[in-house]
């Protein structure tokens, strides 16, 4: 197989291999010319465009090329191209280059029509055809220097003639003056002259042709328009001279510097005065300039690359930089910018040179070549005075206006420009309109070809014989016109869409000056040149890198997948076909932007192992769920990470493949699911650490043979096995690993009061994690570092992970205990507090009497009382404690009666015999009174029974029990309304640690609350407070009554608001959120980027009304609230909804009517007021969802600032949920939002949660 | 020998710390004082009495002793035969079919082996049981939570509910996507038509 290294040009060697290689079996190649010969790239199965690029890569120049299909046989190597344009000269200078390499090959090109031209051995047997006669010229200049031709001086100045007049041509055809057909022929037979040596008759062509040019330019008319164009005309010929006018004033003799200085003067002064003189000028420019340099020994003074003289300006460059001669080059002497120009210059030299993407800096032609004309321009232009500059600036104000942030892309996005510019005839606007009618061509152009294919197949089916014969050719004639015609629609499409893509980037897209992310130069420049190369994938990756966390990575890899996607995401063997390439590049690149740059990483190593093309590698066919999916998913890669003895390697190839199939197989992709793509990264990460892994495998290898039955169900289900399949302790490591593999977020179902501790340490401490799964699926017992173990539950939701929702249900039972625990001792403390008080009634009530006794034997009878009272008290103590337990009612609810706000779960007491709840002061003074009754052994009835009874019910009693924790209101304990509260608190302590405990960050907002604005800033300073000097990666937090869940303390965005003290937090605040929210909120939006956010949320409603009224009101309401001035993001906002409100009331009636006839239908009456009710409603839904939006578009694209302050638990496989606060641009003022990543959009959260009490529990 | 087992009460002291009172007059704090103040205990048949006392000292009323293992094993099922078998698991309720069931025939009353005594407790909120063994002849023994070792239960089949659904998930709920062969087939790129023998148009037909 051929080498595809990208090394300068060929070696024997690899040449050799390429002949060898072809006459064994067809290879894809590319032929570029290159400096010195030829370059030749050829491949059996990497694409043409492949070998083009890895041919450019090699010192190829791209101006001169062809490609296509290319075998071999004997000394001849025979290339099918695919297209009739090809550069005819290319195969003779192949010819000669490997025969330079003492390789003496034949080349025969053969057409696509079927015709074949072979090379004569005439030298100067050249075949000129339309396009290429420049690639003709310059390559006889290039010769003739080369071969120490004497004329190289006089045709290189030919050749740079023939390039400033092909562009005039074009220029012209496409506006149909007449007569351009004719010119273009003498163009053609211009450069066969120069080929053929006819110098004289060339140059008289070429003179012939560009006074037919200044005639067209004239048109026979005087209007302003045509002058301009002529005057363009001649200071573009003007500037095409400048290399040889440079050349002559620094090495040409006085007199002769003295003269062509002269002219230039008077060229100058006249072009803005008179045409025809400045044409008669610059004639003489042009001859002195040919017959002088053709004095000079060639080398000596050499043809430089042509590079542009001043424009003439007459006087405007007075107040300008000084002129000198006003041909120094950018980096003249004259120009007090000159150091930052030719700073750009190496810039974009070490950017393209070091990748060795494209031309070769000095090699003129490709982006490179053009990049450093406009390096030259923008340079002349502040040279020439701040006229031509301010008119340079003005017409690539779009570009200057990123080239502070990204010199080398702007640059390179001109030169893009530039060549779209050309491929779509001009500078047209890109319309909607304009790309529907490119795709149109371009799948009208599909179909004909796949037509032509078909044709061709039925053909070659045919009985063999002169009807088959004559009907395959007739069809291969159809493929090659049909390919030709598909790849000017292609590249048309391309041209537009990639114009397109870099509009929009650099005016209100990522790459606009005022776009919040900010790229390395690279990977601005990486955008750019994607846009050139593939506009649809580099789109998405535009739409990635707007709302995702990666988007240097994207950008960074944006090149990497238009490779792979270009070769067919081939292993070597087999391909992907072009229309799946496409789309499977599109999938890779999203997952990629939304995952990270170890995605990226990994893609390269999975394409070569050819797993792309295996089917169904996971195993996730057929699932019934997305928990299923996941389940067998990570099943996959964990058993595959786990060696036989338990121990974990994630860099095994069984590992690493089985990684890649869950990452990027396309069955996989199918589904695609980037959390969890994320997390495996991020767990196989962790575990490539030797140390982590070591103790990983430590775990795995501890496990016990499950024998325990709810063990083995869980590790059925885990690995997908039948109800009674053996299961061993393989199974256990594998459903352990798969868990591992799964972020463990609260997802469809779930309690949050277990998922947020566990979750807590799956994210702080994998390896514990990893040793609770390993626990439940191999002992079907879990017990939480401090609380009670458990049989586990087994009774897990189907299709999710079995070992990762019983440790969430598992350690909620083991809460409960731990809680009913605690809670009883609090109960004891109190109940003891109260029979304390009892004491004195024990004691007395059997001393009648005593008093009549002797002392000595009153003091023994007492002593003797004592004792048996107190143990009878501790008796008491006891039983009580025996005779009361507790129910938790999850669905009870308490009010708080301090600020109102409710609560909901809580234990509720319960005597055990007889039954009966807790839920008054009454049933307890009763229960207790049973209980002590009962415990003393009186009857309830005696005449004794009555002081237990009234004291049970005395102030003394029910205060000892009521205020045992405390005096004050808050410290009041009441054993019939036991405090309420979910059980984050229980959980996290059974998880994390005995001695946690809640602590308040934000009380409640209380009745009436403040307003929101002010509510969200005090909720944020609290939990700033709370969280200040705390280390931990995560801390579990209660919004009290609603939901447990983890804050995130370290999260980067939180740096900017921390401070030791609270002023300091204070004045963060201030700086870093409120400041900028309310410059958010004053910001005047430009124009174009207003107007871009206002049709991304309109245009799809307009495109979606179906029906002629509803069209009509949004193309009304658009046009009529379309911004043309900038706007602040409120005035936007008014617009989206001023536009859409016509709209939205069509669409709100038509909801209400349905509304009310299917209120009718089941019989049901609505009054007219709640049907107008509803219409209102209606259509303020519609309007909210776009005012939505547009609020998420414009904190994205405008930049507001985020802080993530916590992990709300919920997620998915998909993607995950964290709670931001950040300004509102309409308002300016902080809200707090739900932000979902991937893929970073945002919802308002409702009031409740701000006004929720804040605590933590650490 | 029942006459001669030593009379014991479960209490709790001034410092809510549990005690146990023998014979009605002498309060003990730990097992080794229990032992020493009532050896008649490690008789066989005050196996039950010294369970009471061992978890009463482990962790007071947090486990009650089974004493009456078909009692216990009535309670159990009936409490699972009240329990809805297609309810999905839900936060803050305690329901035994979620765990699973004991093989009751290993749930005995309290007995000696030697000097370890082996019980039965269960829990709150629900009557999971444990089964406990410790060497009552050790002095040195500690008692504590820890002490309770849960039983092996053999699960019940799972509910197949899916519990309540969390209104904030926003994760996809519909059914993944399985591509089909044709859909997999056509990833691939079609091989090149070989053409041969492409002769004159005039050729014979064969």
């Amino acid at each position: 197989m051929a080498k595809d290294d990208a090394t300068i040009g060929n070696s024997v060697a690899e040449l050799e291999e390429i002949v060898r290689d072809c006459k064994k079996k067809p290879h894809n190649f590319a032929l570029l010319k290159a400096k010195e010969g030829v370059v030749l790239k050829a491949h059996p199965l990497k694409s043409c465009d492949v070998m083009f690029r890895a041919a450019k890569d090699a010192g190829g120049l791209p101006a001169i090329s062809m490609t296509g299909t290319m075998t071999a046989s004997g000394k001849t190597l025979e290339m099918t191209v695919t297209t009739d344009e090809f550069p005819a000269n290319l195969p003779k200078l192949a010819k000669k280059h490997f025969m330079s390499m003492k390789l003496p090959l034949k080349v025969v090109v053969i057409l696509p029509n079927g015709q074949r031209i072979e090379d004569s051995d005439d030298d100067g047997n050249v075949e000129v055809t339309e396009g290429n006669e420049v690639a003709v010229a310059e390559t006889v200049a290039e010769a003739a220097q080369t071969q120490d031709d004497p004329d190289a001086a006089r045709k290189a100045a030919l050749a740079n003639r023939i390039k400033a007049i092909v562009p005039q041509l074009r220029d012209a055809a496409a506006r149909a003056l007449p007569g351009v057909d004719k010119l273009s022929k003498a163009v053609q037979t211009a450069a066969t002259e120069m080929a053929n040596a006819g110098l004289d008759r060339a140059e008289k062509l070429i003179e012939a042709v560009e006074a037919g040019l200044r005639q067209l330019a004239g048109g026979g008319n005087n209007s302003g328009e045509n002058e301009a164009g002529l005057r363009e005309k001649l200071v573009q010929e003007f500037s095409v001279m400048g290399g040889d006018l440079r050349t002559l004033l620094q090495g040409a003799d006085k007199a002769v510097t003295g003269k062509v200085t002269s002219l230039i003067g008077m060229f100058k002064a006249e072009i803005e005065r008179d045409l025809k003189k400045s044409g008669q000028i610059l004639s003489l420019l042009r001859n002195m300039a040919t017959s002088e340099l053709a004095k000079a020994q060639p080398g000596d003074t050499g043809v430089q690359p042509p590079t542009a003289p001043p424009p003439p300006q007459g006087n405007d460059n007075a107040g300008g930089p000084p002129q000198g001669d006003g041909l120094a080059g950018p980096e003249g002497d004259g120009a007090g910018d000159g150091n930052i120009f030719k700073k750009i210059k190496e810039t974009v030299k070490g950017v393209f040179g070091g990748k060795k993407t494209e031309d070769t800096v000095e090699g003129g032609g490709g982006i490179v070549g053009d990049v450093m004309s406009l390096v030259d321009k923008i340079s002349q232009a502040v040279k020439d005075g701040l006229g031509k500059a301010a008119e340079f600036v003005k017409d690539n104000a779009k570009l200057l206006a990123i080239a502070g942030d990204y010199p080398e892309a702007a640059l390179a996005a001109q030169a893009a420009l530039q060549d779209f510019d050309e491929t779509l005839g001009g500078d047209i606007e890109i319309t909607p309109e304009v790309l529907a009618k490119a795709s149109e061509d371009t799948g009208a152009a599909k179909t004909l070809l796949s037509d032509a294919q078909q044709a061709l197949e039925d053909a070659n089916a045919m009985r063999k014989g002169g009807k088959r014969n004559k009907a395959v050719k007739a069809a291969q004639k159809a493929i090659a016109d049909a390919q030709a015609a598909l790849s000017k629609a292609q590249a048309y499409e391309k041209a537009a869409k990639g114009k397109k893509v870099i509009e929009d980037a650099i005016t209100t897209g990522p790459l606009s000056p005022n776009a919040p992310k900010k790229f390395s130069g690279g990977g601005a420049l990486e955008i750019i040149k994607g846009a050139s190369r593939d506009p649809d994938l580099t789109a998405t990756a535009l739409e990635s890198v707007r709302t995702g966390d990666h988007h240097e990575a994207v950008a960074g890899n944006l090149g990497k997948m238009i490779d792979l996607k270009d070769a067919g995401f081939t292993d070597g063997t087999s391909t992907m076909s072009e229309e799946y390439s496409a789309k499977y590049a599109d999938q890779l690149l999203k997952m990629g932007g939304s995952v990270g740059p170890e995605y990226f990483d990994r893609i390269d190593g999975y394409m070569a192992t050819g797993r792309q093309f295996g089917d169904d590698p996971t195993g996730e066919a057929g699932s019934g769920s997305f928990g299923e999916l996941e389940q067998r998913r990570t099943m996959s890669v964990g058993k595959a990470m786990v060696k036989d003895d338990g121990s974990v390697d994630v860099d095994s190839d069984e590992a690493k493949g089985a990684i890649g199939d869950a990452l990027f197989n396309p069955d996989v992709l199918s589904n695609p699911r980037p959390a969890l793509s994320s997390h495996m990264l991020k767990t196989v990460g962790f575990l490539k650490d030797p140390a982590n892994a070591t103790k990983a495998g430590d775990i795995l290898k501890g496990v016990p043979e499950p024998t325990d039955p709810n063990a083995q169900s869980l590790v059925r289900r885990a690995t997908g096995k039948g109800d009674t399949d053996a299961v061993d302790k393989d199974d256990v490591r594998n459903s352990v690993m798969a868990s591992m593999l799964k972020p463990l977020d609260q997802g469809p179902v779930g309690s949050c009061f277990s998922t947020a501790p566990t979750r807590r340490m799956r994210e702080t401490d994998p390896l514990g994690a990893m040793g609770a799964y390993a626990q439940i699926a191999g002992t079907g017992k879990y017990k939480p570092p401090f609380g009670p173990e458990v049989a586990v539950v087994t009774n897990t939701p189907p299709g999710d992970d079995p070992v990762m929702r019983s440790w969430e249900y598992s350690l909620a039972t083991s809460t409960a205990q731990r809680a009913t625990s605690s809670t009883k001792a609090s109960l004891g403390s109190a109940n003891n507090a109260g029979l304390t008080t009892l004491s004195d009634a024990i004691k007395t009530k059997n001393l009648s009497g005593n008093s009549g006794l002797p002392p000595e034997e009153q003091k023994k009878k007492q002593e003797e009382e004592d004792k048996k009272a107190a143990l009878r008290l501790t008796k008491l103590k006891g039983d009580v404690a025996a005779a009361f337990s507790f129910i938790y009612d999850p669905m009870d609810e308490v009010k708080d009666s301090n600020d109102g706000s409710s609560d909901r779960g809580r234990y509720i007491l319960k005597l055990l015999s007889p039954e009966k709840e807790i839920r008054k002061k009454e049933d307890f003074i009763e229960a207790m009174t049973t209980v002590a009754l009962a415990s003393l052994g009186i009857d309830k009835d005696a005449p004794e029974a009555a002081t237990v009874k009234d004291h049970v019910k005395s102030d003394a009693f029910i205060n000892a029990v009521t205020q045992v924790f405390g005096a004050a209101k808050d410290d009041e304990y009441l054993p019939w309304e036991l405090g309420s509260g979910g059980q984050t608190t229980e959980a996290t302590q059974a998880l994390h640690g005995a001695t946690l405990s809640q602590t308040q960050m934000t009380a409640g907002a209380g009745k009436p609350p403040p307003d929101e604005p002010t509510r969200t800033k005090d909720l944020l300073a609290g939990f700033m407070t709370g969280m200040t000097g705390k280390t931990d990666d995560m801390i579990t937090l209660r919004t009290v009554g609603m939901h447990g869940f983890n804050a995130l303390p370290n999260h980067p965005s939180l740096d900017k608001l921390k401070g030791d003290t609270q002023t300091k937090r204070d004045k963060a605040m201030e700086d870093n959120l409120l400041k900028p929210g309310r410059d958010l909120r004053d910001t005047k939006v430009p124009v174009d980027k207003a107007v871009e956010m206002f049709m991304k949320e309109l245009q799809p409603w307009l495109d979606g009304a179906k029906t002629p009224e509803l069209k009509k009101a949004y193309t009304d309401g658009i046009a009529a609230h379309k911004p043309t001035a900038p706007v602040t993001p409120a005035e936007l906002t008014a617009a989206v909804k001023a536009a859409s409100k016509d709209a939205n009331k069509i669409r709100g009636d038509k909801d209400a009517a349905d509304w009310k006839k299917g209120k009718t239908d089941k019989g049901e009456v609505v009054s007219d007021t709640d049907f107008d009710k509803r219409k209102v409603e209606e259509a303020a839904a519609y309007e909210k969802v776009l005012t939505d939006k547009l609020t998420q578009r414009m904190m994205t694209d405008l930049g507001a600032p985020e802080f993530v302050i916590a992990d709300t638990n919920w997620g998915s496989g998909a993607d995950h949920r964290f709670f931001v606060i950040a300004p509102d641009p309409n308002t300016g003022d902080p809200v707090m939002w739900q932000k979902i990543v991937p893929p970073g959009s945002l919802i308002k959260v409702t009031r409740d949660w701000i006004d929720a009490e804040w605590a933590k529990i650490d | 020998m029942t006459d001669g087992i030593p009379q014991v009460v479960l209490g709790v002291d001034d410092a809510s710390q549990s005690v146990v009172i023998v014979e009605g007059d002498t309060e003990v704090g730990s097992l080794a004082a229990l032992v020493a103040a009532a050896p008649g205990l490690l008789h066989p048949d005050a196996a039950t009495s010294m369970a009471r006392a061992v978890a009463h000292f482990a962790s007071g009323t947090d486990y009650r002793v089974i004493t009456d293992p078909a009692g216990y094993e009535a309670s159990y099922r009936a409490q699972v035969a009240g329990e809805d078998p297609g309810a999905a698991w839900k936060a803050g309720v305690y329901r035994l079919r979620d765990h699973g069931m004991p093989d009751f025939a290993g749930i005995t009353a309290p007995a000696y082996q030697g000097t370890r005594l082996v019980f039965f407790a269960y829990s709150a909120p629900i009557p999971l049981p444990y089964r406990v063994e410790v060497d009552v002849g050790d002095a040195g023994v500690t008692l504590g939570p820890d002490i309770f070792r849960a039983v092996s239960l053999t699960p019940f089949p799972p509910s197949g509910a899916t519990p309540s659904p969390n209104p904030q998930f926003v994760g996809a709920t519909g059914v993944p996507v399985t591509p089909t062969d044709a859909e997999r087939a056509a990833r691939k790129a079609k091989p090149a038509l070989v053409v041969e023998d492409v002769g004159d148009d005039d050729a014979p037909e064969e």
